[in-house]
């Protein structure tokens, strides 16, 4: 989210020239790069992304005398190149001081483009809480109508014959059997939306074993409507009996990557999901073919609020949260998710399809 | 003068084969069946929704549990005295006005817990997302978010009980409550001597006889909440 912000307020407006971190020079809107910098072979300049300081905005001076500066803007930063200020335009030949006479600054104009660009960003980042705020506010409400639900299906099973869960389970119409694991799915789903706003949630309660295996078959089950309508066959496999401690939050974890490989893939297609116990923890893998991942997309999987291409294309509605909350609490956990993605083995509407595999290792 | 000290070291066996012979809480300590725990673990859910929490299910499901919409001054002193094994707690609209200076829950399980530390208490709300209210959930022993299934619950509860709901458990915290308060390890004997006949002849302590045996200390509301929990909770045979 932040990355967006960055690059629509400040990038997108900077009025000064700037190098990003790939080594693209961009023109300021109201100052272009200088032509030396354009010839220049080294853009030494570009080592201020990894100077380690703690002032947001840092000033100093590249190899061929122009002014360059870095400014952060909390976990993103930009590096401002080619500045002329008056101490560096005076000690330019004549010729060449009347030529860049109208790109002379003062440092005092970058700090008050950094202070102002700084207060949008923190503006904006508010605006945006206050209108999570207002959405989880209203949230209380649909949670209370959700219990309501669940309170009078659990009434609804207990009616039926039988002396255990289990058997009243298995009394069921299979509509009412849909209706059951709709209002599970749900009721799970209303676990990630905290988390939007405090991760620390992930934590809450104490830790306890957590029997993998069975969690991930319980998702499984849930997730069968879906995966029945798409044709999708979820393929569990192995079997766990390591003991592994976590929070209520671990079900988060499969439950949003078996649900987007049920998503993402093809219909009448298998996902896999394998669950092995490892000397050192739990190890599980959940693979589909879906839509090839291109390496540059790779490294932003797990940002907040990111879509692939390929992703928007087969399915336009989606909110890029999913991966990102499922992170949150594997990071909580103590591992994180991995994914590799391997080579193409389709193309379906223009679109290259091949196997995607999310892992994960939870320590024993 | 042989006989003298034959005649001593009769009184002294005498002496060490009644002092090994009496009773220890390890004696009323053998562990219940689920379904006998469930039964005899006594439960209070503190929550302005009632719907919030399944309580017809769990009773159903042979738990003891009592639902309450408020917190008042009177009812707070049963949750701070120990009356309850688990108490759960919702975090907002639960204090009545002549709790104000209280606040909401959390104020109410800080209380609770500077009365009787090991009491257990589970944070139960939907309101995760909300800042001010981590305090609230870490204070707990427990956590459980709205919207919750019956299910959860059980497991949740179950695991609480295996854990925590147990004589030998109680007995631990009421020792350490006792020395804390300063009780001669004498009297704690006594009083777990006392505690043990009591559970095996299903007589109850009254407060003025636990009163004789520790004394007039701050935390006697407490000590008679610990008590009588271990006595309900005894597999009398």
């Amino acid at each position: 989210m932040q990355r967006e912000l960055i690059n629509s307020i400040v990038v997108g407006g900077c009025p000064f020239p700037s190098v990003g971190q790939e080594g693209l020079l961009r023109d300021g809107i109201a100052i272009p790069q200088p032509n030396e910098c354009k010839g220049c072979p080294s853009k030494r300049c570009m080592s201020l992304y990894e100077m380690s300081s703690t002032n947001r905005l840092v000033f100093d001076t590249c190899y061929r005398g122009f002014g360059v500066a870095r400014a952060v803007f909390g976990q993103e930063s930009i590096v401002l190149n080619g500045l002329i200020f008056p101490s560096i335009w005076l000690h330019l030949p004549r010729k060449k001081r009347k030529n860049v006479e109208s790109q002379k600054l003062n440092e005092s104009q970058v700090t008050d483009w950094f202070e102002k660009s700084l207060l949008a960003i923190q503006n904006a980042e508010k605006e945006i809480q206050l209108a999570i705020d207002d959405t989880l506010g209203m949230f209380h409400d649909v949670q209370t109508s959700v219990s309501s639900i669940i309170r009078a299906e659990e009434e609804y099973i207990n009616q039926q014959p039988g002396n255990s869960e289990e058997e009243k389970m298995e009394k069921l119409s299979p509509a009412a059997t849909t209706v059951y694991k709709a209002t599970q799915l749900l009721q799970r789903r209303f676990a990630l939306m905290p988390l939007l706003k405090n991760p620390t949630a992930a934590t809450y309660g104490k830790k306890y074993p957590i029997p993998v295996y069975k969690v991930i078959n319980l998702i499984v089950r849930i997730l069968r409507p879906i995966s029945d309508e798409k044709g999708i066959t979820v393929r569990l496999n192995g079997a766990s009996y390591n003991k592994v401690f976590g929070f209520q939050s671990f079900e988060t974890i499969p439950l949003v990557l078996i649900e987007n490989a049920i998503k993402y893939s093809v219909i009448n297609q298998v996902v896999d999901v394998t669950v092995e116990d490892l000397p050192n923890g739990v190890r599980v893998r959940i693979s589909s073919i879906s839509p090839i991942i291109p390496r540059e997309e790779q490294d932003r999987l797990f940002e907040r609020g990111f879509r692939t291409k390929a992703a928007i294309e087969v399915t336009p509605r989606g909110s890029g949260l999913g991966l990102y909350l499922a992170q949150v609490v594997a990071k909580a956990h103590g591992f994180e998710i991995t994914h590799t993605c391997g080579e193409p083995t389709t193309v379906i509407e223009g679109i290259a399809y091949g196997k995607n595999t999310f892992e994960f290792i939870f320590p024993g | 003068m042989y006989n003298v000290n034959k005649a001593k070291f009769m009184v002294l066996i005498s002496w060490l084969k009644n002092r090994l012979s009496q009773p220890t809480i390890e004696d009323i300590a053998s562990p219940l069946p689920t379904s006998e725990m469930r039964k005899r673990t006594k439960i209070v859910v503190v929550d302005d929704e009632k719907a919030s929490f399944p309580t017809k299910g769990l009773q159903d499901n042979g738990y003891t549990v009592e639902w309450w919409d408020k917190v008042n001054a009177a009812n707070l002193r049963r949750l701070e005295n120990g009356e309850f094994d688990i108490i759960i707690l919702d975090i907002q609209g639960i204090a009545e006005k002549s709790l104000s200076d209280t606040g909401n829950g959390l104020g109410i399980l800080r209380r609770i817990k500077n009365v009787n530390p090991d009491q257990i208490v589970v944070a139960f709300s939907g309101q995760t997302y909300d800042l001010d209210s981590i305090s609230f959930f870490k204070s707990a022993d427990e956590s459980m978010r709205k919207p919750v299934t019956l299910t959860q619950c059980m497991e949740v509860l179950d695991r609480l009980i295996s854990e925590h709901v147990s004589v030998r458990a109680y007995w631990d915290n009421l020792q350490r409550l006792l020395e804390k308060s300063g009780v001669p390890t004498g009297k704690i004997k006594s009083l777990e001597l006392t505690v043990v006949k009591s559970a095996k002849t299903g007589k109850r302590l009254s407060f003025e006889e636990i009163q004789r045996i520790v004394g007039n200390i701050d935390s006697l509301l407490t000590v008679v909440g610990w008590v009588t929990k271990i006595v309900s909770l005894c597999n009398v045979s």
